[in-house]
């Protein structure tokens, strides 16, 4: 499973999911999904998203045993 | 426009058209027996071709304009159904998902319907449009697999 930070990202930065989401090209509803864990971003996705926080892939994404 | 809207749109349309085609097929029934010399007339009832024309072009206006506010060009709003407009990957990946789930669907419903068309020379002494809506059942199985496959994945 892949877990991420974007959740707590997104307060620190002070950005709400409609603006995190025009900056990196997607819908809102996919940025809810990507933060419940229900969607798995694309890599491009993924590297934008990194990029909008100024942080490397695994600051944000976190690949999580099924048996954690 | 909500996506249950959309598919409830669909299948008034689809039931229209039937409806419309089904007078067709009578009347073209009639014209059989006419050119064969058992008939003396063919009526043509114009009402459900009327109605579906009518109520389509209501449909397809509204979807248009609304799609056509949402930034789409207009090849997009005019020829692509308004359920697989998509705004992102998600939304590509959650059709993607669908549209198999259709096809799957349609390798099951395709042979059942054919070997419904079998009892055609039974019931069509009792109703002559029983092809027509043989034929539009597999539109309405692709449909509503595709429908119910989203709305589960969005739920």
């Amino acid at each position: 499973m892949l877990k991420n930070r974007i959740r707590e990202l997104r307060a620190r930065f002070q950005l709400t999911q409609q603006q995190l989401a025009s900056k990196v090209d997607v819908t809102r509803q996919t940025i809810a999904a990507v933060e419940k864990g229900e969607y798995v971003p694309s890599l491009l996705l993924a590297m934008k998203i990194c990029r909008e926080f100024d942080m490397a892939m695994e600051e944000v994404f976190q690949l999580q045993e099924e048996s954690e | 426009m909500k996506l249950s809207v959309i598919y409830m749109l669909n299948v008034i349309v689809l039931g229209l058209f039937g409806w419309a085609m089904v007078t067709y097929y009578d009347a073209a029934s009639q014209f059989q027996n006419f050119m064969s010399g058992n008939g003396d007339e063919v009526m043509i009832n114009m009402t459900p071709i009327l109605i579906t024309l009518l109520v389509a072009s209501i449909i397809g206006f509204v979807i248009t304009r609304n799609k056509r506010r949402n930034n789409k060009g207009w090849k997009e709003a005019l020829l692509l159904p308004s359920e697989l407009c998509e705004d992102d990957e998600r939304e590509k990946n959650l059709t993607a998902h669908a549209c198999r789930n259709a096809y799957i669907a349609m390798m099951f419903a395709s042979p059942l319907l054919i070997a419904a068309m079998t009892l055609q020379p039974v019931i069509s002494k009792d109703f002559s449009g029983y092809p027509i809506l043989v034929l539009l059942l597999l539109p309405f199985v692709q449909m509503s697999v595709f429908y119910l496959s989203l709305r589960r994945k969005l739920k």
